[in-house]
């Protein structure tokens, strides 16, 4: 007997086949999907500063718990957060500048990057102004760089 | 009249019971074992090929195999004291507890309160050690032998395999402590594999595409180490990683026999045997024209090769495993001595706001440290890829077909050798005094672009330099093998040079220091 080219045998050949791998691709792909953390416990955490009139002109703040520096110059109010954005360390205010202890990152006044390997400045945190006029820090959400707020009483 | 004549002969019920009961220890064995003792050469085959986990290996080996000067044992040495970190890996877990506010008392607990808790961490802990070392000794000893060429290319990449598997159980076990140590050189790690945010960044397209963010939170299970993160590295640590380790470690055995045996000469003369088991009997039983030897002592390979192979063979039993066990029992006595000596550390609990200061990996991923001081990406992520991605192709880029199993068979690679690690070694030092004195494009450009510091930093110089002087070699004599022995070189002294100076040389805010008794307080 003459087989054909494209039997029904030759079809059920290859795609039985053909079912049992896409069907375990399938399946491994949703289990890597399960790996995926889609659930992040990271909290946000808002800091209560209290009225705008505690942070005078020049004054220099540091939540060490939060990493973060609260600063307030002429233009406004500022926070930067310590986390150094090249691998994750925690650096230290030393009232010029920031210093990583990792791998020699330094910062400068602002946050820029001046020396070492990281590779963007310091995140800035966004203060906002509650109705009741209290301020709060928002570990939650970052603002560009250099953006200082106003705030008046 | 004759049932009864018989039923009188017949021993009653109760007297073969006992009969059984009296042979039992000896019918158990029987079972057991179907052979007697291996007292004959045929019942030492016997006892190799009808046991599970000894017949792994073949029946007779090649004295070859017995040389010290040519394995160095390396590869026993590193199964050895996996073996050792397993066992001793399951007891710790008995009253480790991988949670956030157990896991450092409980490894404190183990270390100060429980019965040989101490032992049993400090032989894990160097156990790590060793075994890391033991890899590395034995990926070195098996490319300058040639023993990566066919037929064991493939090995050679199962090797590498074992070789990442083996650095990854370290890295995870590195957290389980949870002490500032264990705390920060995680974050390190785990930033590093989030690093490839830099290079999406400077192309901006992190907020459609963050291959590093994911990688990240695929490992920590959260944007921050923390409760998911010790979680994930137990069970990486602990099942995972140990599987798939343990799966590799039975193909790498397997193959080693599929492919023949391990690598020889192929021509082995009686002075190159010297110190080796000798077995007499080996001349007669496979006399060299009749080709008679046996199916279980088959090998692969040339015909010169395999003719004059079965009567250079020993038993395997006992010769082959009174080698193994010696060399678990040294690696054993070192643990215990190294365990008694010096314990594993365990700094305060880990404190999430201030650093440890230096935050230093262990030894064996210092030179990536060091890397990762320039830019996060290349150090962390593709200079350790690409090195990993060289070292697995390396049997399918040289396929010269010379001398296997001999250190050094000409004086080519000897000399390409010596230079390349003289070449090396001046090219890292100069680098590194440059980038201690001088510092890098940052210092003298504050507003230059990240991409070009990803781009040109002291690794990607030493990187390029280490090719360049590969590609050389490789012009100038027209031998691949002579180029990969260029950047293999090139690589390990690297390895040797950054892992020093970074262990060594660096102290608080990763600052040169000439010795860490010049570390300024902090």
């Amino acid at each position: 007997m003459e087989e054909k080219k494209n039997s029904r045998r030759s079809f059920i050949s290859k795609f039985a086949p053909a079912t049992f791998w896409g069907s375990l691709a399938v399946w491994g792909g949703s289990l890597l999907k399960f790996t995926m953390p889609t659930l992040l416990p990271q909290e946000t955490k808002k800091i209560k500063l209290g009225m705008p009139t505690d942070y005078p002109n020049g004054t220099i703040k540091v939540f060490e718990k939060d990493r973060v520096v609260l600063f307030s110059d002429s233009e406004g109010l500022f926070a930067i957060s310590t986390i150094c954005t090249h691998l994750g360390c925690v650096t230290k205010w030393t009232g010029k500048g920031f210093d990583c202890p990792c791998h020699g990152s330094k910062f400068d006044s602002l946050g820029e990057v001046v020396r070492g390997p990281a590779p963007k400045a310091l995140k800035w945190y966004k203060i906002d102004k509650l109705p009741s006029g209290q301020l709060s820090l928002n570990l939650g959400e970052s603002v560009d760089f250099g953006k200082k707020e106003q705030f008046y009483v | 009249m004759s049932n009864q004549v018989e039923n009188d002969k017949k021993p009653s019920g109760l007297d073969t019971f006992l009969t059984n009961l009296k042979h039992l220890p000896q019918s158990f064995k029987d079972a057991a074992v179907r052979h007697g003792p291996p007292s004959s050469n045929r019942a030492a085959s016997q006892s190799v090929f009808s046991n599970l986990f000894l017949h792994i290996h073949s029946v007779r080996t090649h004295r070859y195999n017995f040389k010290k000067t040519f394995t160095a044992g390396l590869g026993i040495a590193s199964a050895a004291s996996f073996i050792i970190l397993v066992i001793t890996g399951i007891l710790l877990m008995i009253y480790y507890k991988p949670s956030l506010l157990e896991a450092y008392n409980s490894i404190k607990d183990i270390h100060f309160a429980v019965p040989g808790g101490r032992l049993m961490r400090n032989i894990h802990r160097w156990g790590a050690h060793i075994m890391v070392l033991a890899v590395f000794l034995h990926m070195i000893r098996v490319f300058m032998t040639g023993s990566y060429r066919h037929p064991r290319q493939f090995n050679w990449v199962v090797g590498m395999v074992l070789f990442a598997v083996t650095l990854g159980l370290s890295f995870t076990g590195y957290l389980l402590p949870w002490d500032q140590l264990a705390y920060w050189a995680t974050t390190i790690g785990a930033q590093i594999a989030g690093s490839p945010v830099e290079v999406t960044d400077a192309l901006g397209i992190t907020k459609i595409l963050d291959v590093g963010g994911m990688q990240m939170r695929l490992l920590l299970g959260a944007d921050v180490v923390g409760e998911e993160a010790l979680v994930r590295f137990y069970f990486l640590h602990c099942i995972l990683l140990p599987l798939i380790l343990t799966t590799f470690i039975g193909v790498h055995f397997w193959r080693i026999r599929k492919d023949g045996g391990m690598s020889r000469p192929s021509v082995i003369t009686e002075d190159m045997l010297l110190g080796t088991p000798v077995d007499e009997v080996a001349e007669m039983a496979f006399p060299t024209k009749n080709k008679t030897y046996g199916l279980m002592c088959l090998v692969k390979g040339d015909s010169n090769n395999v003719k004059n192979s079965p009567k250079q063979t020993v038993q395997s039993w006992p010769n082959l495993f009174n080698y193994e066990m010696a060399i678990f029992i040294l690696i054993l006595a070192i643990l215990i001595v190294l365990s008694f000596v010096s314990d594993a550390p365990l700094k305060e609990a880990a404190n999430p706001s201030v650093p440890e200061n230096p935050a230093k990996a262990p030894w064996y991923f210092l030179g990536l440290q060091e890397l990762v001081s320039y830019s996060a990406f290349m150090g962390g992520v593709a200079i350790p890829g690409l090195a990993v991605l060289g070292l697995m192709l390396i049997p399918f880029l040289d396929k010269t077909r010379n001398e296997s199993g001999i250190w050094f068979p000409d004086k080519g690679e000897k000399s390409v050798f010596k230079s390349s690690a003289i070449f090396s070694a001046i090219v890292i030092l100069v680098t590194l005094v440059f980038t201690v004195n001088f510092g890098w494009l940052r210092n003298w450009f504050p507003h230059i672009p990240q991409i070009i510091i990803v781009l040109v930093n002291p690794g990607t110089l030493l990187t390029s330099l280490f090719v360049w002087w590969s590609l050389r070699i490789l012009n100038k004599t027209g031998s691949t093998r002579l180029g990969a022995m260029a950047i293999f070189t090139c690589f390990i002294i690297g390895f040797v040079i950054l892992t020093y100076f970074a262990y060594q040389h660096r102290g608080p805010n990763w600052n040169f220091y000439w010795w860490p008794s010049l570390w300024p307080a902090h």
